[in-house]
């Protein structure tokens, strides 16, 4: 107890000095000074942004915008349009319709459908835009159920049923009936079974085109603006308050869909969580199979976000910008992109027969798409000061 | 009954005025319920109390549970009502007391959500309820007018004085480092982020801004409790506290605590700085009381010495502990937390577990999203004694699925101040085995570079 009155007792005594009345000066400094550092701060912090040069960030924000992510759902909506329009063709004809062709529509959504999974925020969250296309697996008995019912199989009917029995893979149930001739055979058969299947995969294509078009509409000026909206941060009506939240959002889904990639995609049916009991079922694609295609769209997905382009060109992205700060974070993503792309192209189509023939193989895609989870999820969100934005909590 | 004494034998006993302290009553009472009023208006109550199934838990604290559905709701209610308690000088004791406990116990539910602010408002809750903060401008005060002192002790403001100083020394030496001082991170991570500022994004981004404002940082950390003490200084010092922390507040996600410091400092000011401001105003309040009677100063010194004694000695000693640990405690975290490393790292992790039953050689491979949220996984992911919580939730389960001996593997990997990622714990160590504890965690592989800029430079060997 020496210490209090040794150390605290002189301490102490400067109070005595601090009881003085300070000086009327020294309080109107004190008083200015924070007057006008608050005023100052407000000026700094209050106000809403003014336009500035072009930063680098703000750049990437608005490239990777206009040049992957608009041109995506533009893509996809015509897509949908194009099989919508042939399954429609397939329920009014079916004796001229090109079975083939409807089919080859059906995969050809599905390529910017999974690219788009990469940046599935904003408008696909609130119009909820990927669980009304592509729910998967699809409760095929319910499907069998409305299609043996009397229930009139319209779009607006078709709408009310659950995510699970509509979507794409509702119509890949009714459009690739695996290696079952019968339901091959059923789906153009001249009679009320087949006409009603006709009907289901003509109502699902058309939820399916309107939905991506809601999607596509969403991000436009003439509708919801979302993409003026987050990629001019700091006015009233922005998605966030600045530029950076934008990038973080971007970096954040990359982050998330290289989780299911490797968890739920590759990992479900290669049974990584079930101690190696591969289970050929829990694929996502396999009736189309494609799977693997779906997989590698979402690749392409997540590269594209990354680079700022659908393209091979350099333009200012997410992977400049981790360059300019740390040029070996750069390279150990790029790399693990390229090396989970390999991986996965490496794999024998389709999946049913990597997973029994190549096991190992699909273990080493795992592993690389896992690779690039972590790289992402470290090392770029590090140097990009980007968090995991699962949550608004304070630091420290 | 209150008579002033004459003369005071001991200096730390001498009353000084109470205003000040009380105007930190109010305040610190009025953040308080702010602070708690944020967990209704972000939901977090739901998200971080209802929402997970597992919780990460203190040592020591393994009982605490979050209460079920409405009751957590409830426990904040009653927190807000303590925090307007403290702030009006409402049965004072009680509501300190109360706000304390309430606060502790949703703060030890999980470790996730520690924050080094919400172990600041921890300890000054077990200082203010050893103090008689409600002796002026209280509802106590005017309930009962014999309570009321216009005048307190020293060295009940000395003790306030020392929580915030510790605070500003131990986190000005923490920045006493290389990441900090030489390579200028995480600032030169998080200050890139605000190009986007008006004025000052474009010179924030300049690596040259970083360099100073760390240096600057740290400057400010250790040299403002002096400042603010010499009265010539102090001024310009309590200038420098709210430009400093204005723009921590505006730059950093950091929540109430620039305002909570805001808040403290002010009691570095002359102790009558809110009468005398007040009366600038025209407005003179009527004190309670006089002062504390020499016998009831002697009587608290009875247990005063002891008391603060030991609190202050641990306080020096806490945020010292992780000298006793190896490696670079940013990467370890062995000794981090209760240290006042405040604003140190940007760690980012990702990790995974393997599960193999030791008998048949299976292996399951388990993401902790399976076990945990998402705000959880990523809180978790960087600190290695909270990988090896989760690693022990992921046993425990596989046991109880039948599983025989599970052993649990970690892959984690996690990058620190911009370095390359690299695993954070030895892949071959079965954490199911391993027991959280104060010893040293040798299953901690270590830090690979000790500079982010070296580190940057790497291009091989990620793990």
């Amino acid at each position: 107890m020496r210490y209090f009155s040794e150390k605290v007792g002189p301490l102490i005594e400067l109070e005595k000095h601090f009881q003085v009345q300070p000086r009327a000066r020294a309080w109107r400094w004190l008083l200015l000074g924070c007057a006008a550092l608050s005023a100052a701060a407000q000026g700094v912090v209050g106000c809403a942004p003014e336009p500035l040069p072009d930063g680098d960030r703000r750049m990437a924000l608005q490239g990777t915008t206009e040049r992957v992510i608009m041109p995506t759902h533009h893509e996809l909506r015509e897509r949908a349009r194009e099989l919508s329009a042939l399954l429609d063709e397939l329920a009014s004809d079916p004796a001229t319709a090109d079975l083939a062709a409807t089919r080859q529509a059906y995969l050809d959504v599905r390529g910017p459908l999974e690219e788009a999974e990469a940046f599935a925020f904003g408008p696909a969250e609130d119009l909820n835009t990927f669980k009304s296309i592509d729910s998967a697996p699809v409760d095929t008995a319910k499907i069998d159920a409305e299609l043996t019912s009397d229930v009139e199989l319209s779009a607006t009917q078709v709408s009310k049923l659950g995510t699970n029995k509509r979507g794409l893979h509702a119509i890949e149930y009714l459009l690739f009936p695996a290696d079952d001739a019968e339901l091959e055979a059923a789906l153009l058969a001249d009679d009320v079974s087949g006409e009603r299947r006709r009907q289901f995969a003509s109502a699902a294509g058309q939820l399916v085109a309107s939905a991506a078009r809601e999607l596509e509409l969403a991000w436009q000026p003439e509708k919801g603006d979302f993409a003026r909206r987050f990629t001019e941060p700091g006015a009233p009506d922005s998605v966030d308050a600045t530029v950076q939240a934008g990038l973080d959002t971007l970096l954040n889904q990359t982050v998330v869909v290289s989780e299911v990639l490797a968890n739920v995609k590759l990992g479900k049916p290669l049974g990584a969580d079930t101690g190696g009991k591969v289970d050929a079922a829990l694929q996502e694609s396999g009736r189309a199979q494609a799977s693997l295609s779906d997989m590698l769209g979402n690749l392409r997905g997540v590269r594209n976000i990354y680079r700022g382009t659908r393209d091979d060109e350099r333009v200012t992205s997410l992977s400049t910008l981790v360059h300019a700060k740390s040029p070996a974070a750069d390279v150990h993503a790029l790399d693990a992109l390229d090396e989970a792309e390999v991986a996965l192209r490496d794999l024998p189509e389709p999946l049913d027969d990597a997973l029994t023939e190549a096991p190992e193989k699909v273990q080493q895609a795992y592993d690389a798409v896992k690779q690039l989870k972590r790289v992402l999820a470290t090392e770029v969100l590090s140097t990009l000061g980007a968090s995991l934005t699962f949550s608004d909590n304070d630091g420290d | 009954m209150a008579i002033e004494p004459a003369s005071t034998t001991r200096s730390w006993l001498r009353p000084v005025d109470a205003a000040s302290l009380a105007a930190f009553r109010i305040g610190f009472g009025a953040l308080l319920l702010v602070a708690t009023l944020r967990y209704f208006a972000h939901g977090w109550i739901a998200e971080y109390f209802l929402l997970p199934t597992h919780f990460f838990k203190y040592w020591g604290f393994e009982w605490v549970r979050p209460f079920p559905g409405a009751w957590m709701y409830v426990h904040f209610g009653l927190m807000a009502l303590s925090a307007l308690g403290i702030a009006f000088g409402y049965r004072y004791r009680l509501s300190v007391v109360s706000f304390g406990l309430l606060f502790c116990y949703q703060h030890l539910i999980d470790e996730t959500n520690y924050l080094n602010h919400y172990y600041l408002v921890a300890c000054l809750c077990l200082l203010l309820a050893c103090l008689p903060l409600s002796s002026v401008w209280s509802l106590d005060a005017r309930r009962e007018p014999n309570c009321g002192r216009a005048r307190l002790p020293a060295w009940m403001l000395w003790a306030l004085r020392a929580q915030f100083a510790l605070v500003y020394v131990f986190g000005g030496l923490a920045k006493l480092n290389r990441d900090w001082l030489v390579d200028a991170q995480p600032l030169g991570i998080w200050l890139a982020r605000h190009q986007d500022l008006p004025w000052v994004g474009g010179w924030l981004a300049r690596p040259g801004a970083a360099q100073l404002m760390s240096w600057a940082g740290a400057l400010f950390d250790l040299s403002i409790v002096p400042l603010l003490l010499m009265r010539r200084t102090r001024p310009y010092a309590y200038v420098l506290v709210v430009a400093f922390h204005l723009t921590t507040a505006r730059l950093f996600s950091i929540g109430l605590f620039p305002y909570f410091m805001l808040c403290g400092s002010l009691l570095f000011l002359a102790p009558d700085w809110p009468r005398r401001l007040l009366a600038g105003l025209g407005i003179r309040l009527r004190a309670a009381g006089d002062a504390v009677s020499a016998a009831e100063a002697r009587a608290s010194e009875r247990w005063l010495r002891p008391a603060l004694g030991a609190y202050f000695a641990l306080q020096l000693v806490v945020p010292l502990r992780h000298w006793a640990y190896p490696g670079n405690m940013l990467w370890t975290e062995q000794g981090f937390r209760f240290s006042w490393n405040v604003m140190l790292m940007e760690k980012d992790g990702a990790v995974d577990f393997r599960v193999v039953e030791r008998g048949t050689g299976q292996t399951f491979h388990v993401s902790p999203r399976d076990y945990f949220t998402a705000y959880q996984t990523a809180m978790m992911a960087p600190q290695a004694d909270l990988v090896l919580q989760a690693a022990q939730v992921v046993a425990r389960d596989y046991r109880a699925r039948g599983v025989r001996e599970p052993a649990v593997y970690a892959d984690a990997f996690a990058s620190l101040n911009g370095r390359p990622m690299q695993r954070l714990i030895d892949p071959r160590v079965d954490l199911a085995q391993e027991r959280d504890g104060l010893a040293a965690k040798t299953w901690i592989l270590p830090l690979k570079s000790d500079s982010p800029a070296r580190g940057a430079e790497l291009t091989e060997n990620l793990e």
